[in-house]
C-alpha cells in the first residue's frame, strides 16, 4: 500500500529531473530556472521539506544525480550551459544523525569539456571509484574520475568516447563485476531514421578502453531514457528503454567469447515491449532489486511493471498525478476481496433459524472491504 | 537556443527509491511543478501485526530447520501440518486482537485467510491422496461453524425444564452437529432432552438415537492403512441399522428424531430440509453430503461433489473470491490458489508461508503425471510451479522486510531460504541500502556483514562513517574517523587521517584510541602507527625510559615519516627532560637522526617556529649527552656506582647546562 504526498516544488520553471539519494531519504530536483533543490523527508511525519536551493548553472539544468554515500553527500548536475558540475554538501560540527542546522552545498568542480549542451550525467557504480559519465549533444561520452575522494576539486577526464550521434541519456550497468565487465548504454534522441538509437559499450580492462558491443537494432525510435536493472544473480542484463514505447532488452554475455576488438559477445533480445502508455515514454526507473520497472509517459501516469516468475512482463499498477492508484490484479475491482457476506455466497434459501447462526465465527467474516489491493501478482 | 526551447515541452518524470517512488506528472508554471511521492506503508506497522510477523518468522525458521534436518527427504506431513497450525494460531490470535479493538474489517480479513488456509492445509498438506478427506473436512467445518459455546450455556442454565425457545435452539444445535458429522457431540446434547421431566417416549427416542449417533463409525486417518476396508464395512452396517430403525418406526411420532435418522440414512429429501434447519453455507452442505453418502471420497474427487452441491443450491453463478480459492484448492491448482490469495490480500505472507510448507512437504517434487495416473482423475496437479513461486514470494517478502526500519533483520531469514545461494546477492543489495544513520546502526550492519563475508560492504559502511566524521572536522571526530578507517581496511584513508591527526593536529592521540589502535593495527603497512601508539602510550603514562626505547626503535627501523619527524620529537619533548631515560647509544641515535633528517635533508625548508624547535631539540640532546658523559666520568672517579646514581639526578641538569 502506498501513501501519496504532494510537494509544491517552487521551481520557477519546468522541472527536468528528480532523483532520490541512495537510501530514499533525500531528493534532488533541477529545473529550467537554473536551480537545484534538495528535499529531505521527516521520518516522523513523512513530509518533505526543501533544505537547500541554489543557482547551479547559467542555463537549464537537465539532470541531477547522487553519488554513492560512501563518497559523502555529493551531487552532479549537467546543463544547457555546456557544463557539468559536481557539488558537495558541507556540514558543521556534530555527530552522525544529529540535526545539523548549517549545511550548504559547495561547487567542487565544473567540467567544461563539452562544446554543446551536456544532456546527462550519471555516477558509476561504486566499485569503480568516484567516476562520473557525462554525455552531450555533440555526440561524446566523457568519463571523469576523482582520484582522491577527499578532494573533489580534482577530476580528470579518463575517457572520451565518440558515439557519433546526439546523446540524450546515459546509463551504467550497476552489476557488481564478478562475472561482467563495466557496461554503459547511451541513448540518442536523433530523429533521423538511419542512425542507431542506443549504443552499448563495455570496458576492456586489459586494453583500458571502451568497446562498442551492440547498437540495439530493434530500437529505431528516439530514446529519452535508459536504465539498467540491478542484476541479483541473473546470467543476463536487463535494460529498460523509454522511447515511443517502453522496451525491456536483455543482454546475455556469451561466456568468454570475444571479437577482434576484445569485446564480449552478447545475445540481445527484446523481452518486453509495452505500449500501454499509448504515448511517448519519458522516463524509466528500476527498484533496487530489479524486479519492478516504473515508467512515466505523456499520458500523465506512472506505470509499474513486473516480470513474473516465468519471465512475462505485466502491468501491475498505475499511479496518477492526483495520488490515486489503480491495481491491476484480477480481483482488484472487487470492493470486498473475499466476497460479500458468506450468506450471499451460500445457500440462497434462508429461514428464520438463520438468526441463530449469525453469531458463528464464520458469519462474522463479513466483507473485508477495507483491504487495499495494491500490487502484485507474480 | 534550440535545445532550450525544446525544454519547455514538459516531460513526466519518475524515480524509485527503496521504500518509495516520486514522480512529476504535472508541471504547471509559474507556480512550479508539483512533485508527488508515494511512500510504501508497511503492513507490519499496523496494530498487532508486528508480533504476528515476528511469530510467523519464528515458525518459518523452524520449517527451514526441519527441511534441512530431513533433506533430501521431505518433511513428514504430520510435522508440516503442525507447523501450519502454528501459523494459523497466529492468524487467529491476530484476528482476536483486532476484534477486541473493534477493527472488524481487518479481523474479518484474517478470519477469512485462516478459513482458506485451513482448507488448503487439508488439500495440500495433511490429507493423504489415497485416503478419505472427510475427517479433515469435519474438523474444518466444526472449527468454523460450531455454535455449542453460544447455545449450550443457555441450555445448561435452564436445567431440565427447558423453555420452548431454548428447546428449539438446542435442536438446531443438535442438527448442526449431525450435519457437520460430529455425531458424538450430538449424542451428548440429546441427554438435555431426555431428562426426568421428559416423556417416556422421548426418553426412549433419546436412548435409541444416542446409541445410533455414538456408534457411527469414524475413519481415523492416523491408522488409515489398516482400517479403510474395515471402515467401509462398518459404515454400511451402521447405516443399514439406521435404515432398519427408521423402517421399524422406532422414532415415529417425533418429527425431529425421524428427520435426524433420515439424515443418518443418507436420505436426499432430508438433506434438502436441512437447509431449513439452519444449515446455511454450501461448505456445510457439501460436508453433510459426504458425511452420510460419500464418506470415503479422496481429496482429488472433492471438486465434483462441491460442484454438485453448488449446482443443487443454484450458487454456481454466485461464487465469491473465497469460494473460487476453495475450488482451486480442490483442483490442487496451487498456482491459482496462491494467485487468488495474493489478489485479495496485498501481502505475500499467506502465499509465501503456504507455498513454503508445500515445498517442505515435498509435494512439489511429486511427478505430475505419476500422480494423475495413480489417482486416475483429471485434477490439475501443477506442483512444479511451487518452487519458482516460493522463490518469488521469498524474494518479495524478504526484500520488503529488509526495507523496514526495525524489522529488517528478519528479512535475512527469508532471503537465506532461497535455494542455491540466490538470496546472497539480494541480501547484499538490500544491505547496501541500509542507511548507517548512527554509529550504533553502523556497528550492527558491520556485524551482520561480517557474518555474510560482505567485505566490500563493511569497507563501504566504515568509509561512509569515517568520511562523514572527517568532514564534520574537529580532532575528536578525526580520531574516531581513524578507527573507522582502520576498520574499513583502507590504508590510504588511514594514512591520510594519521597525517591529519599528527601533522595538522597536535600529534596527540586519546588513550582510548591508543588501546583500540594497539588492538587493531596489525597490518605491516601501518607499522609506524602501531609503534607510534606504543610510544605515545609510554609517554602519556610517564614511562620515559620506555618512550625513549620505542622512539629509538622507530628511528632504527626507519618507519617515521620524514614530514612527521619534527612534530613527533617536538610534541613529545617531555622525554628529553630527564637524562636518566637515556642509556647506551640512545643519545647518539637521536642526534644522528636529528642531524640527518631534520637538518641535512630538509635544508632551509623550515619556518621560524620549526627552526626554533630543531635548535631546542639539539640543545636538549647535547645537554643529555653532557649528562651521560658526566655520569660516566663520576662513576669512574668514585668507583661507587650506587652513590653516583643516587646523587646524580638531583644536580645533573644544572651541571649539564654549565657544561
Amino acid at each position: 500500500m502506498f501513501v501519496a504526498r504532494h510537494i509544491k516544488t517552487e521551481h520557477k520553471d519546468l522541472i527536468h529531473d528528480v532523483a532520490y539519494d541512495f537510501y530514499g531519504t533525500r531528493m534532488a530536483t533541477c529545473s529550467s530556472d537554473q536551480t537545484v533543490r534538495i528535499w529531505e523527508v521527516d521520518h516522523a511525519t513523512g513530509n518533505w521539506s526543501c533544505t537547500a536551493c541554489w543557482k547551479a548553472h547559467s542555463g537549464s539544468v537537465w539532470k541531477v544525480t547522487w553519488a554513492n554515500p560512501e563518497f559523502g553527500q555529493v551531487l552532479a548536475t549537467c546543463s544547457f550551459d555546456r557544463t557539468a558540475a559536481v557539488w558537495e554538501e558541507v556540514v558543521g560540527e556534530g555527530n552522525i544523525g544529529d540535526k545539523v542546522s548549517a549545511t550548504h552545498w559547495v561547487k567542487r568542480t565544473t567540467l567544461v569539456d563539452s562544446r554543446t549542451s551536456v544532456t546527462d550525467v550519471k555516477f558509476a557504480p561504486k566499485y569503480l571509484g568516484l567516476v562520473l559519465a557525462a554525455c552531450s549533444a555533440d555526440g561524446f561520452v566523457r568519463i571523469y574520475e576523482a582520484p582522491d575522494v577527499m578532494n573533489l576539486t580534482q577530476w580528470s577526464l579518463q575517457y572520451e568516447v565518440s558515439a557519433k550521434f546526439s546523446c540524450s541519456c546515459i546509463a551504467w550497468n550497476p552489476t557488481y563485476p564478478r562475472h561482467f565487465a563495466p557496461i554503459i548504454a547511451v541513448g540518442s534522441d536523433d530523429t533521423s531514421p538511419d542512425t542507431p538509437k542506443v549504443l552499448v559499450y563495455e570496458f576492456n580492462e586489459n586494453l583500458r578502453r571502451w568497446n562498442k558491443i551492440d547498437s540495439l537494432q530493434d530500437v529505431t525510435e528516439p530514446v529519452n531514457d535508459l536504465s539498467f536493472a540491478p542484476n541479483l544473480g541473473r546470467s543476463y542484463h536487463l535494460l529498460g528503454i523509454a522511447g515511443k514505447d517502453l522496451k525491456v532488452v536483455s543482454l546475455e554475455p556469451q561466456g568468454m567469447e570475444e571479437d577482434s576488438q576484445g569485446a564480449t559477445r552478447y545475445i540481445v533480445r527484446t523481452v518486453a515491449k509495452c505500449s500501454e502508455h499509448n504515448s511517448t515514454v519519458w522516463r524509466v526507473a528500476w527498484n533496487i532489486t530489479g524486479t519492478i520497472l516504473a515508467s512515466s509517459g505523456d499520458d500523465g501516469v506512472v506505470r509499474l511493471w513486473k516480470g513474473n516468475y516465468i519471465g512475462n512482463w505485466k502491468l501491475v499498477s498505475i499511479l496518477r498525478g492526483d495520488g490515486t492508484q489503480l491495481a491491476m490484479t484480477e480481483a482488484g475491482a472487487s470492493a470486498s476481496p473475499f466476497g460479500s457476506s458468506p450468506v450471499v455466497s451460500s445457500i440462497a434459501t434462508t429461514s428464520s433459524s438463520t438468526a441463530t447462526t449469525t453469531a458463528s465465527r464464520f458469519m462474522k467474516f463479513a466483507a473485508a472491504s477495507g483491504v487495499k489491493q495494491d500490487v502484485v501478482w507474480h | 537556443m534550440k535545445a532550450e526551447y525544446k525544454s519547455k515541452v514538459f516531460r513526466p518524470l519518475v524515480t524509485l527509491a527503496p521504500r518509495s517512488l516520486a514522480a512529476v506528472l504535472s508541471n504547471s508554471t509559474p507556480s512550479g511543478g508539483e512533485l508527488t511521492t508515494w511512500s510504501r506503508q508497511f503492513f507490519v506497522d499496523a496494530p498487532f501485526v508486528r508480533n504476528f510477523v515476528v511469530a510467523g518468522a519464528e515458525v518459518f525458521a523452524t520449517v527451514q530447520k526441519e527441511y534441512k534436518a530431513h533433506y533430501p527427504d521431505p518433511v513428514p506431513p504430520k510435522i508440516v501440518t503442525s507447523l501450519s497450525r502454528m501459523y494459523r494460531t497466529f492468524l487467529l490470535e491476530l484476528c482476536q486482537n483486532l476484534k477486541a479493538t473493534g477493527d472488524l474489517t481487518s479481523a474479518d480479513l484474517y478470519s477469512n485467510l485462516d478459513f482458506v488456509w485451513n482448507f488448503c492445509e487439508i488439500m495440500f498438506l495433511s490429507s493423504h491422496p489415497d485416503f478419505p478427506v472427510l475427517p479433515y473436512l469435519v474438523d474444518w467445518i466444526h472449527l468454523n461453524f460450531d455454535l455449542t459455546s453460544e447455545i449450550l450455556p443457555k441450555v445448561v442454565a435452564e436445567g431440565s425444564e427447558l423453555e420452548e425457545e431454548t428447546t428449539l435452539e438446542l435442536w438446531n444445535l443438535i442438527y448442526s452437529h449431525v450435519f457437520h458429522g460430529t455425531t458424538r457431540e450430538a449424542a451428548r446434547l440429546l441427554s438435555y432432552l431426555g431428562g426426568e421431566s421428559a416423556s417416556s417416549t422421548t426418553q426412549r427416542h433419546v436412548a435409541l438415537m444416542e446409541e445410533l449417533l455414538s456408534k457411527r463409525p469414524e475413519f481415523r486417518p492416523e491408522d488409515a492403512a489398516s482400517s479403510l476396508t474395515e471402515f467401509e464395512a462398518l459404515f454400511t452396517a451402521w447405516q443399514e441399522e439406521c435404515v432398519n430403525r427408521l423402517e421399524n418406526g422406532a422414532f415415529s411420532g417425533s418429527p425431529n428424531f425421524t428427520l435426524v435418522c433420515k439424515i443418518l440414512c443418507g436420505d436426499d429429501e432430508a438433506f434438502a430440509s436441512a437447509v431449513a434447519r439452519g444449515l446455511i453455507t454450501w461448505y456445510e452442505y457439501m460436508v453433510l453430503l459426504l458425511n452420510y453418502k460419500y464418506p470415503t471420497i479422496r481429496p482429488a474427487q472433492l471438486k465434483a461433489y462441491a460442484v454438485r452441491t453448488l449446482q443443487q443450491l443454484d450458487l454456481v453463478d454466485k461464487l465469491e473470491a473465497r469460494d473460487a480459492i476453495l475450488l482451486h484448492a480442490m483442483d490442487l491448482d496451487v498456482v491459482s490458489v496462491l494467485r487468488e490469495i495474493t489478489a485479495v490480500w496485498d501481502n505475500p505472507w499467506v502465499a509465501l508461508h503456504l507455498s513454503d510448507l508445500i515445498f517442505a512437504c515435498g509435494r512439489s517434487s511429486i511427478s505430475t503425471s505419476a500422480q494423475k495416473q495413480r489417482r486416475g482423475d483429471d485434477a490439475s496437479f501443477d506442483f512444479a510451479c511451487v518452487v519458482p513461486l516460493r522463490n518469488d514470494f521469498l524474494l518479495e517478502y524478504g526484500t520488503t522486510l529488509m526495507e523496514h526500519e526495525t524489522l529488517w533483520q528478519m528479512g535475512l531469514c527469508y532471503l537465506d531460504a532461497l535455494p542455491d545461494g540466490k538470496g546472497r546477492p539480494v541480501i547484499r543489495t538490500c544491505f547496501q541500502h541500509r542507511n548507517p544513520f548512527s554509529e550504533q546502526e553502523a556497528q550492527k550492519l558491520v556485524q551482520i556483514a561480517e557474518r555474510y563475508g560482505f567485505g566490500d560492504e563493511i569497507k563501504g559502511i566504515c568509509r561512509q562513517i569515517c568520511l562523514s566524521k572527517l568532514k564534520r572536522g574537529g580532532s575528536s571526530q578525526a580520531q574516531n574517523a581513524l578507527l573507522w578507517a582502520i576498520k574499513a581496511g583502507d590504508e590510504a584513508l588511514t594514512t591520510r587521517i594519521v597525517d591529519k591527526i599528527l601533522f595538522e593536529g597536535d600529534a596527540q592521540i586519546d588513550v582510548a584510541l591508543l588501546d583500540a589502535l594497539l588492538a587493531n593495527v596489525l597490518d605491516a603497512s601501518l607499522a609506524f602507527l602501531h609503534e607510534f601508539s606504543i610510544f605515545r602510550r609510554a609517554v602519556s603514562e610517564g614511562r620515559g625510559r620506555d618512550g625513549v626505547v620505542s622512539l629509538c626503535s622507530m628511528i632504527k627501523r626507519g618507519v617515521i615519516p620524514k614530514r612527521l619527524a619534527i612534530k613527533i620529537l617536538s610534541k613529545n619533548e617531555s622525554i628529553f627532560d630527564d637524562g636518566s631515560n637515556f642509556e647506551g647509544d640512545d643519545v647518539t641515535t637521536l642526534m644522528e637522526y636529528v642531524q640527518r633528517t631534520l637538518v641535512t635533508q630538509r635544508g632551509d625548508d623550515y619556518n621560524s617556529e620549526e627552526e626554533r624547535q630543531v635548535t631546542d631539540l639539539n640543545r636538549k640532546l647535547i645537554k643529555i649527552r653532557a649528562y651521560r658523559i658526566m655520569c660516566e666520568f663520576r662513576r669512574k672517579a668514585t668507583g661507587a656506582e650506587e652513590e653516583e646514581e643516587d646523587s646524580n639526578t638531583e644536580f645533573v641538569y644544572g651541571e649539564a647546562d654549565d657544561y
